[in-house]
């Protein structure tokens, strides 16, 4: 047995796209994880759904990811360059073996590099990426055309979520399950 | 709705910027783009030409799926070309350094000359998509991926130069902190080994920027490549990581595509400082300057811009693109040049100025040793400074593709000589005056050089032919978010700006 069931209604204009989005909302009680837009090119947040709080709560967690690893890698690049002058003690003239310099050098280009990572990893993480099993999705996104996802929970909501998206100008609906 | 009521619409409700009263009561965004004003706006030269997506699409994406017999041709050359310093590197590793025209006291030749400026080449790319990125600017949009492209191969090409120049190419991993039972590990006190990881580190920082800028357009070309049955279809689905372009999806890229380009705007400067500091950490005269740091980062943005500006013109013709890289980019491209050029210019003098007044014995003998090298110098000024300062002031100028084409050329010609004469002379009259000597290129060094530019011809050439050459995505974004509209009789361009 199926967990859920998926529509996705195309559209080719970003009018017709959110007049359709409110009434499937009220029809199902769809919460904001279960609607998706899907776009070749990106829209200002909250232009083609109303989900900008969703996205708002992402986006205060997804800059952690870079911060994180930006103090991982400050702490490798301190370890590294710094631990290196006191383990293998090169002893000149009584100078610390802690050499500030190259270890600032060093500290600075590693914690950019785990804060690269970091960035990625917030991405991948966030955007729950990779995945290549077969989700709902048209190539004709590809080519410009805007396609609102709905996640139900029964055939026959799947049926009404389908009849509201062509009664609000949807021109073609591809329906499917568990491929949210 | 007339198109002055939405223009006054539009303004009273603030389109570029602000949010003021009822949303839905304003104008739709496709009704500011009116074909009335199309004839207006041709000063524009940025049209409206993206209506239909499906054929910018297709245009953007033949040079990658569709190849001509020339092309093959053309990578064959480069292929010989390549071949040849391939054969002098591996006479010159069994032969032995000999072979390289590098002695006694200019250890440091054509090889590092060579890899400071394919370093600097790698500067423009990122930085300029950086920044162009942080700040908005719509113009930026066609250029960004064959800019970021550059980044990842010249910096791939530079590394190359290090190890060529060591010539025991099997103790390179000597510069990898790997433990072992003979207790090698690297000296972190050395500048070359911070050069050794902030090249490492940029050439990650750029290859992941390249990538994470491809992403939704991978995802296009694997729409395309399964739909054309073509093989590419393959290592595409993989690359797309499955991307299909969802509202989360975009906003969670959007973000990490800013935490990136901070990120990158950190590393590329201190990348190009740091290989400054292989020359400035040392005593030797003419090298040991505070300047140089500075310097260098100018230098490099300088020669990277001009080399975009000449690729950008390249592929324009090649593979048809001109109503994708317009001449509104080659001329915005063009005024950027220029600012960088003045900057270059008041560095360059700096440098001579402080040494000339000065007049430091040990400095001054450097100095004077390079005028028999006037002609040189008479390069570097009139390629790196004067000539593109005039030239570039003029916008007709600019608007000239053959003549961008030259002048960037010259600009990065006279880029090279400008790294050859801080690398070469400095070392010739280094220190004890009984071991002035001269230096020249040998013909394996000129070999190994020129197929360097060919291997650099070479990956972008390729890189072409596996992924799309156009930031796609960006450009489409840019279409959603502006539109014309008419301010008295001209065309007035807005953008939505959150």
């Amino acid at each position: 047995m199926s967990d859920h069931y998926t529509v996705l209604g195309l559209y080719r204009k970003v009018e017709t796209i959110t007049k359709a989005g409110d009434p499937i909302r009220e029809a199902f009680g769809v919460k904001d994880g279960d609607i998706e837009v899907l776009s070749s090119a990106a829209y200002p947040d909250g232009a083609l759904l109303d989900d900008k709080e969703l996205l708002h709560q992402v986006e205060s967690r997804q800059f952690l990811f870079p911060f994180l690893m930006g103090f991982v890698g400050f702490g490798a690049g301190v370890i590294l360059a710094g631990g290196t002058g006191y383990i293998m003690n090169l002893i000149v003239g009584g100078k610390s073996p802690f050499t500030y310099a190259p270890t600032g050098v060093i500290t600075y280009e590693f914690t950019l590099l785990f804060g690269v990572i970091g960035s990625v990893l917030s991405l991948l993480y966030y955007a729950g990426l990779p995945n290549w099993t077969d989700r709902a999705y048209d190539p004709e996104v590809a080519d410009g055309a805007l396609g609102l996802l709905v996640k139900v929970y029964s055939k026959e909501d799947q049926e009404k979520a389908a009849k509201i998206m062509e009664d609000y100008g949807a021109y073609k609906i591809k329906k499917g399950v568990n491929d949210f | 709705m007339s198109l002055d009521d939405n223009v006054k619409r539009s303004a009273d409700a603030g389109v570029a910027g602000g949010h003021h009263g009822d949303v839905m009561a304003l104008p739709e965004i496709e009704s500011f783009r009116d074909p009335e004003t199309k004839a207006a706006k041709a000063h524009y030269d940025d049209a409206d030409i993206y209506r239909d997506e499906k054929g910018f699409n297709e245009h953007t994406l033949r040079p990658m799926f569709f190849t001509t017999k020339s092309y093959f041709i053309f990578t064959l050359a480069l292929g010989l070309v390549m071949a040849q310093g391939l054969g002098f590197f591996v006479y010159q590793t069994f032969v032995g350094l000999g072979m390289a025209g590098i002695h006694e006291p200019v250890y440091w030749g054509a090889y590092i000359a060579t890899f400071v400026f394919w370093v600097g080449m790698s500067h423009s790319g990122t930085i300029v998509s950086s920044i162009l990125r942080l700040t908005q600017a719509n113009w930026r949009r066609p250029i960004l991926r064959a800019a970021e492209a550059m980044t990842a191969f010249s910096l791939m090409v530079a590394g190359l130069f290090p190890l060529i120049h060591v010539g025991r190419l099997w103790r390179a991993y000597y510069m990898v902190p790997l433990p072992s039972q003979r207790m090698l590990w690297p000296n972190f006190k050395s500048p070359l080994m911070w050069d050794f990881c902030a090249i490492n580190i940029y050439l990650t920082g750029s290859m992941t920027f390249l990538y994470i800028g491809l992403l939704p357009d991978l995802a296009v070309a694997r729409d395309k490549a399964i739909a054309m049955g073509n093989w590419r279809r393959h290592y595409l689905k993989v690359l797309a990581l499955g991307w299909r372009g969802s509202h989360r999806e975009w906003s969670v890229y959007n973000k990490c595509s800013l935490f990136l380009a901070v990120i990158i705007l950190l590393i590329a400067p201190s990348v190009h400082t740091i290989v400054s500091w292989d020359f400035a950490m040392t005593m030797t005269p003419g090298w040991h300057t505070t300047i140089f740091g500075p310097y260098f980062v100018v230098g490099a943005i300088y020669s990277g811009i001009a080399a975009v500006i000449t690729l950008m013109i390249t592929l324009r013709i090649l593979f048809n693109l001109d109503d994708v890289i317009r001449k509104f980019h080659i001329d915005a491209l063009g005024k950027l040049l220029l600012v960088i050029a003045i900057i270059w210019t008041y560095f360059y003098f700096c440098e001579f100025i402080t040494n000339w007044y000065s007049h430091k014995p040990e400095e001054w003998e450097v100095m004077a040793w390079q005028g028999h090298r006037f002609p040189y110098h008479l390069m570097v000024m009139l390629g790196g400074s004067c000539l593109t300062i005039f030239c570039l002031s003029w916008r007709r100028f600019r608007s000239c593709m053959p003549c961008m084409f030259a002048l960037t050329l010259l600009v990065n010609c006279g880029m090279y000589i400008e790294r050859y004469l801080i690398v070469v002379p400095i070392l010739s009259r280094r220190d004890n005056p009984f071991m002035w000597t001269d230096y020249t290129p040998t013909i394996t060094e000129v070999g190994i050089i020129v197929a360097s530019f060919a291997y650099f011809i070479f990956l972008y050439a390729i890189f072409i032919k596996l992924f799309p050459i156009v930031t796609m995505a960006d450009v489409k974004e840019g279409v959603i978010v502006s539109g014309d509209v008419r301010l008295g009789r001209h065309a007035v361009r807005v953008q939505v700006k959150e």
